[in-house]
C-alpha cells in the first residue's frame, strides 16, 4: 500500500533476479554496484529493491465481488490490495462502502476511491457526490458518513464543506464526524474547530479536540481554557491534554484549578501533568499538597512528577 | 458498549501433541522452566460482541495499523504465571483496570518490578505504568504511572541507569510535527526515554525517522536496540539499528545489507526484523516477516552480527571479562540470519504452521515465544476465528514448541522470565536537554574512508571505485533534511519521484585531510551527498541518519570498513576541520534552501530558455494506458523539451497530475524509465520521441526539438545530477578553493558545447546548478514545504507559527 508499490509491482520480474543491496553493499565478491543510474525500472533509476516487497494484488472481479459481500475483512483486503487496480465499473459497486455501518468498510473504501484517477474526483462524480450527501442529505447518519469519508478522501476541497457542517449541521453526529475529518485534512477550517469547542454537545467538543491535536497549527488555545469547566469530564481531561500538548502556559489558572478541584481523578492527573509542562514554579505549592494528600494514587505520582519538572 | 466475547473463552490448558509441519508442541513439565520462578506476560482481548449482539474479530486493529499499535480493544491485562509451567498459578495485575489494554512489558534487571503499557480506555492514550511484582500487605500489585499527556508511548523496557525505553507518536516536539503519511497519514512513532523515578520529568525524544521506530531491546553493551521502518526513495524495509540511551551514536545492527548467505541459501530472509531479543552479545532472535498485515508474526529468526573475522569476538565469555574493549565486534555489513522455523513464511503468505511473535531468550538460551497455528494475519477477521496465541517454548534443535500457557479467548503476548539479570554498563549521556537550538555536530575524519563496493561514472568519472572517487573528487558535503508530507500539506507525492521533501541545510567543506564538520540541527532526519567541485553529489547516502541536541557523531569516513580501525591519519588529529570549527547549518525552517519548482526553478527557464525550447519547438511523445478491465485507453501528450510553465497532465503512480511543461519535460522520461513495458496493470505504449532506453546522452547531443537519434533522454534522473541528460548539456564550471579553475564536469566540444552560452544566453554558475544539480541530487521534487503553505514552529511551541 506504500506508494511506490506500482513501481515494484512494475519491477517485479526485474527484481525477483536482482541483486538487493538496500543502500550499498560493503566489500564482497560481488561485482560492484554502480552508483550513478544508468538503465530501466527502478534498478536503473533508483537503484535495486528487493523483490519481496512487491505485494498480490487483488483482481477487478475480487473487488466487486468484495465490495458487495458485506464481509468486512474481505472488504478491505481486497481493497487493499488492490490500489493499484485499474477499474472503473468498481467505483459504483465501492462508493457505496462510504455509507458502511462498520467504520473499517468506510476508511478502506474511501481510501481506496481517492486513489483513483477516473471516477471520482470529476464533475459530479463520487467526491462531488460525498460533498453533495454531507451538504443536502436528509439522513444524519449519512451526511456523518460523508464528513468522514470526505476526511478520509484527504483532499483539500473537503475543508470548506466540513468547516460548514461542524458549525452549521443540526445533527452531533454530522458535526462531529466533520470535526474529526478536519483533523483528517490538517486544517483548523477557517476556525471552525475553534468554534466546535463549543458545541452543545460532548462528542462534538471530543472529536474537534482530537483534531486541535493533531492538525499543524491550531490556536483558539482560549475556547480550550474554557473546556477545562466542562461539565463533561472527558471533555475537561481532553481539554487538559490539549492544552499539555501545545504547552499553553496562559492555562495555568484554569489548569491549575482542575487539578486541585476537580471531582475526577483522571482529570486531576491530566491537570498535574500539565502543569509540569507549562513549568510555572507558582504551581509548586499547589503540586506539593497534591502529591502528599491526594487521594488518587496516579495524581500523586503526576503531582510527584510535575514537581521535578519545575 | 462493547463486551467481550467470553462465550469463545475455552481456558485451553490441555497439552496436547499435534503434529503441524515443523512444529509439534508438548506442555511443559510439572518442573517447570528451569531457573525460572514466574512469566510475566500480556493478555490481549480480540473478539467483541457490539450492542446489536453481532460479533466482531478485531485483529488488525484496521487497515491503517501496520504496525500494531493502536489496536485498542477493552479487556486485556498483566499477569503473572507463578510457577512458569501450564499449571501455575496465574495472577492478574491490573486487575483494577477492567476495560484496558496493553502494549508491551518489561521485567526490571533485579526481577522486582515489571514495566508496562497501558491504555486504560478508548478515549485514553497507551502511558507507561509500573507495577511491582509483589503483592503489598492489602494484597494488591501497586501500581504506578509514569507517563501522560496526549500521546501514545508504547514497548517499554529497562535500561540501565534507572531509565525506561519505549516508542511513542508525541506530535508537537521541538522539531514540529511528524507523521508518516504513507499508511493513512498516521503519525510515526519515534524512541523517547524516561527514568523509573521521575517518568515524564525525565522524558527525552530521540532523533526522528521518517517512518515507524518500534520494538526496543536492551542489547548486552547498554545500547538501544530497535527496529525501524526505512523509507527512503526505494528503500522501503525495516531494520535492526541501536543507539546509545541517550538518543546518541545510532548504527546499524542488521538488515542494512542483504548479509553473507547462509546455509539456507539466504541472506537477509525477509523484508522486517521485528520484536529483537539478543541471545548473547550480537546474537539476536527476532520475527522475520512482512512489515505489515501480519501484526509482527512471522518466523523465528537467528541474527548472528557478530565480527567472524575477530576470534575474541565469536568467544561469550570475551564480553564479560572485559575481552572485547579495542575490538570491533558488531559487523553488520555481513550478517547472518538462521531461520529457525523454515516452514513458517517470511513474508505475508498464510502459513501452513502459524507464526511466531515477540520471543525472549530464557536464561538456559532457549526461545520463549507466543505462536498461533493458522495463517495469522487479518484474514482472521473475516472468519471471525482470530488467531489464538499462546506462550511456548520454542527449541531450536527439535523445532517442537512446548507448551507453557495458553487462554484461548485472548492473544497471550509478550511473555518474558522473571529473572534477575545483570544490568549492562550505564553509557554516560550527553542528552540534557530537549533543546532544538542546540545542533548536533556531525562530520567525517575522512571523507575518503570507505569500504562501499561501488564505482562511480559520469562527469569526470567513468567506472572509478567510490574510494577513489570520494579521495580525489570530494571538496564539500551537502547536508539534506528530509521530511514527509506533515510538512507539505495536500501532497502525498513530491512530484515525479519516490522521493521524500528535502531542504538544503548547506555544504560543508572537505579540507585536504579529508575532514568536514558542521553544526546540523538535531532531532531530524538527514541524509548526506558528498560532492565534487562542480556541485554534483559524488554519492547519494540513501539511510536516514538523525542526532540529538549536543551530540557529536562524527564517523570515520563514507561508510568506512565496519570492522577496521578508524583511526585519523598521520598529523590528522585534530582533522583540519576541527581546526577550523563546525560549519552552522542551524538557520530556522522558514529559512532553509529547498528548490521550489515553480519559484526557484521555473523563473530561470522562463528568463532564459524557454524562448528556444517550447511548446512550438519541441517533439512529443505520447503514452497511452490502457484499462485492462475497461479497455479504455488515455493517452498523454508528453513534450520531449518544452521548458516554459505551459500546464502538461501526466500519469504517475496512479494518479494523474498537472505540472509545468518543463517538470514533465525533465522527469517524465525517468518515470518512463522504471514504468516502460513493465507495468502490470495497464501496458504502457509510446510513440513518437519516447524516452531512450539509457538515461544519458549517449549517442550525441539533442536537437532543440528535445530529442537525440529520435528519443527522447533522461533530462532529470531524480537523485543523480550527474547521471541527467540535462546536467550534461548544461554543464558546470568547476570551482578550486572558491575559484573557477576553468575546467567543466563535461568536456566542452563542439559536439557538447557549453548551453546555452552557444545560443547566446548566459546562465550565471548559481543558475546553472539551479536548474541542472539540485533538483535531480535531491531527488527531482516538484513540491517543497515553500510552496506548499507549510507554516512551521517555533521552538515547539505551535501556537505560535512563524509565517513563511
Amino acid at each position: 500500500m506504500r506508494r511506490n508499490n506500482l513501481l515494484k509491482l512494475a519491477m517485479g520480474c526485474v527484481l525477483a533476479v536482482a541483486s538487493t543491496f538496500a543502500s550499498g553493499d560493503a566489500s564482497s565478491a560481488q561485482p560492484p554496484r554502480q552508483v550513478t543510474p544508468t538503465g530501466g525500472g527502478i534498478a536503473g533509476v533508483y537503484g535495486t529493491q528487493r523483490a519481496d516487497q512487491a505485494e498480490f494484488l487483488s483482481t477487478s472481479d475480487a473487488i466487486k465481488s468484495a465490495a458487495v459481500s458485506g464481509s468486512p475483512t474481505l472488504i478491505w483486503e481486497t481493497l487493499e490490495h488492490g490500489e493499484k487496480i485499474e477499474c472503473l465499473d468498481c467505483i459504483p459497486v465501492v462508493a457505496p462502502l462510504l455509507y458502511s455501518s462498520n467504520a473499517k468498510n468506510r476508511e478502506i473504501a474511501a481510501w481506496w476511491l481517492r486513489r483513483r484517477i477516473f471516477g471520482v474526483f470529476g464533475t459530479g462524480e463520487v467526491y462531488d457526490q460525498t460533498v453533495q450527501a454531507l451538504q443536502t442529505s436528509s439522513d444524519p447518519l449519512r451526511r456523518s458518513y460523508a464528513a468522514y469519508a470526505l476526511g478520509e478522501f484527504l483532499a483539500a476541497p473537503g475543508v470548506a464543506a466540513c468547516a460548514s457542517a461542524v458549525v452549521s449541521d443540526g445533527d452531533a453526529r454530522v458535526r462531529a464526524a466533520a470535526a474529526s475529518a478536519l483533523g483528517r485534512l490538517n486544517d483548523d477550517g477557517g476556525g471552525a474547530l475553534g468554534q466546535a469547542l463549543s458545541d452543545s454537545d460532548p462528542t462534538v467538543k471530543l472529536a474537534a479536540l482530537a483534531s486541535a491535536g493533531r492538525i499543524n497549527s491550531f490556536s483558539s488555545v482560549a475556547a480550550l481554557s474554557a473546556l477545562t469547566n466542562d461539565s463533561t469530564p472527558e471533555v475537561r481531561r481532553r481539554s487538559i491534554e490539549i492544552l499539555d500538548a501545545l504547552n499553553v502556559a496562559d492555562a495555568l489558572a484554569p489548569v491549575s484549578a482542575a487539578a486541585q478541584n476537580d471531582a475526577d481523578a483522571r482529570v486531576r492527573a491530566v491537570a498535574c501533568h500539565a502543569l509540569g509542562t507549562f513549568g510555572n514554579p507558582s504551581a509548586l505549592s499547589i503540586l506539593q499538597n497534591l502529591s502528599q494528600n491526594d487521594p488518587d494514587v496516579f495524581v500523586r505520582d503526576q503531582a510527584t512528577i510535575a514537581m521535578r519538572r519545575l | 458498549m462493547k463486551r467481550h466475547f467470553q462465550a469463545l473463552t475455552v481456558f485451553g490448558l490441555a497439552g496436547s501433541v499435534a503434529a503441524m509441519g515443523a512444529c509439534t508442541q508438548s506442555t511443559t513439565p510439572q518442573s517447570g522452566i528451569s531457573g525460572v520462578q514466574s512469566l510475566l506476560f500480556i493478555k490481549r482481548q480480540t473478539t467483541i460482541i457490539n450492542p446489536d449482539k453481532s460479533v466482531t474479530v478485531d485483529v488488525a486493529g484496521g487497515n491503517g495499523q501496520v504496525l500494531d499499535y493502536q489496536r485498542y480493544e477493552p479487556g486485556g491485562s498483566l499477569n503473572l504465571l507463578s510457577p512458569a509451567r501450564a499449571d501455575g498459578t496465574l495472577s492478574d495485575l491490573t486487575g483494577a483496570f477492567t476495560t484496558a489494554d496493553f502494549n508491551g512489558a518489561d521485567v526490571s534487571f533485579d526481577a522486582t518490578q515489571a514495566v508496562f503499557s497501558m491504555k486504560t480506555d478508548p478515549n485514553d492514550h497507551y502511558h507507561i505504568y509500573t507495577v511491582q511484582l509483589a503483592a503489598g500487605s492489602d494484597g494488591k500489585f501497586e501500581v504506578h504511572q509514569k507517563t501522560a499527556g496526549d500521546q501514545d508511548d508504547i514497548n517499554p523496557i529497562y535500561i540501565p541507569g534507572g531509565l525506561i525505553a519505549f516508542v511513542t507518536n508525541e506530535m508537537y516536539t521541538a522539531m514540529g510535527t511528524r507523521a508518516d503519511e504513507y499508511e493513512h497519514a498516521r503519525e510515526a512513532l519515534q524512541l523517547a526515554t524516561i527514568s523509573v523515578d521521575g517518568g515524564d520529568a525525565d522524558r527525552r525524544l530521540f532523533g526522528q525517522n521518517l517512518s515507524h521506530t518500534v520494538a526496543p531491546f536492551l542489547r548486552y553493551d547498554g545500547r538501544i536496540g530497535f527496529s525501524q521502518w526505512e523509507h527512503f526513495a526505494s528503500t522501503n524495509d525495516v531494520k535492526i539499528r541501536a543507539s546509545n540511551p541517550d538518543g546518541t551514536q545510532q548504527i546499524g545492527v542488521a538488515g542494512e545489507f542483504d548479509g553473507e548467505s547462509n546455509d539456507q541459501g539466504q541472506g537477509k530472509p525477509g523484508d522486517a526484523l521485528f520484536s529483537v531479543h539478543e541471545m548473547s552479545p550480537n546474537v539476536m532472535v527476532g520475527i522475520v516477516t512482512a512489515r505489515d498485515r501480519t501484526i509482527h508474526a512471522g518466523a523465528l529468526v537467528k541474527i548472528d552480527a557478530r565480527n567472524t573475522g575477530d576470534s575474541v569476538c565469536m568467544d561469550d565469555s570475551q564480553y564479560a571479562n572485559g575481552g572485547t574493549v579495542g575490538h570491533q565486534c558488531l559487523n553488520d555489513e555481513n550478517v547472518h540470519y538462521t531461520v529457525l522455523t523454515p516452514n513458517v513464511p517470511t513474508g505475508s503468505d498464510p502459513s501452513p504452521v502459524g507464526r511466531y511473535r515477540e520471543p525472549s531468550v530464557l536464561p538456559d538460551g532457549r526461545i520463549l515465544t507466543s505462536w498461533a497455528d493458522g495463517p495469522v494475519n487479518d484474514m482472521n477477521e473475516q472468519s471471525l476465528t482470530p488467531p489464538d496465541f499462546g506462550i511456548y517454548i520454542f527449541d531450536p534443535a527439535s523445532g517442537q514448541n512446548q507448551l507453557v500457557y495458553n487462554d484461548r479467548s485472548t492473544w497471550d503476548l509478550n511473555a518474558i522470565a522473571v529473572v534477575s539479570r545483570p544490568e549492562p554498563p550505564v553509557i554516560g549521556g550527553n542528552q540534557n536537554k530537549q533543546d532544538s537550538t542546540i545542533p548536533v555536530r556531525i562530520g567525517s575524519v575522512n571523507v575518503g574512508e570507505t569500504d562501499l563496493n561501488e564505482v562511480v561514472s559520469g562527469a569526470q568519472f567513468d567506472n572509478v571505485p567510490i574510494a577513489q572517487a570520494l579521495q580525489q573528487g570530494a571538496v564539500a558535503v551537502r547536508v539534506v533534511e528530509g521530511f514527509s508530507s506533515e510538512a507539505a500539506k495536500g501532497v502525498s507525492m513530491f512530484g515525479l519521484t519516490m522521493f521524500e521533501g528535502a531542504a538544503v541545510l548547506g555544504e560543508a567543506p572537505v579540507f585536504q585531510d579529508g575532514s568536514w564538520l558542521v553544526n546540523a540541527p538535531p532531532y531530524l532526519p538527514l541524509h548526506l551527498q558528498p560532492i565534487d567541485k562542480y556541485g554534483l553529489a559524488i554519492r547519494n547516502q540513501q539511510l536516514w541518519i538523525q542526532g540529538v541536541p549536543g551530540e557529536d557523531r562524527r564517523c570515520v569516513g563514507c561508510h568506512e570498513s565496519r570492522t577496521g580501525q578508524g583511526v585519523p591519519a598521520f598529523g590528522q588529529n585534530p582533522t583540519v576541520a576541527e581546526q577550523h570549527g563546525a560549519v552552522n547549518f542551524t538557520e530556522a525552517v522558514a529559512d532553509r534552501t529547498e528548490y521550489p519548482w515553480d519559484k526557484k526553478v521555473q523563473p530561470i527557464f522562463d528568463a532564459n530558455c524557454s524562448s528556444c525550447h517550447n511548446a512550438s519547438t519541441t517533439a512529443y511523445y505520447y503514452m497511452t494506458r490502457t484499462d485492462p478491465v475497461t479497455g479504455v485507453a488515455t493517452t498523454y501528450k508528453i513534450p520531449s523539451l518544452d521548458l516554459s510553465n505551459t500546464p502538461v497532465t501526466v500519469y504517475y503512480d496512479r494518479k494523474v497530475a498537472t505540472y509545468p511543461a518543463s517538470y514533465v519535460s525533465i522527469f517524465y522520461p525517468s518515470t518512463m524509465g522504471m514504468m516502460m513495458g513493465n507495468e502490470t496493470t495497464g501496458k504502457v505504449v509510446t510513440t513518437g520521441a519516447a524516452p531512450c532506453a539509457q538515461g544519458g546522452l549517449t549517442s550525441g547531443p539533442a536537437g532543440q526539438d528535445g530529442t537525440v537519434g529520435g528519443c527522447t533522454p533522461w533530462w532529470g534522473l531524480p537523485g543523480s545530477a550527474r547521471g541527467s541528460a540535462l546536467t550534461q548539456v548544461i554543464n558546470l564550471h568547476g570551482y578550486t578553493n572558491g575559484t573557477a579553475d576553468g575546467s567543466t564536469a563535461w568536456p566542452v566540444t563542439a559536439q557538447f558545447p557549453m548551453h546555452p552560452e552557444d545560443k547566446g544566453v548566459t546562465l550565471s554558475d548559481d543558475q546553472r546548478k539551479t536548474l541542472a544539480v539540485y533538483p535531480m541530487d535531491l531527488g527531482g521534487q516538484y513540491w517543497a514545504r515553500q510552496n506548499t503553505g507549510f507554516v512551521p514552529f517555533t521552538n515547539g511551541d505551535p501556537v505560535t507559527p512563524v509565517s513563511n
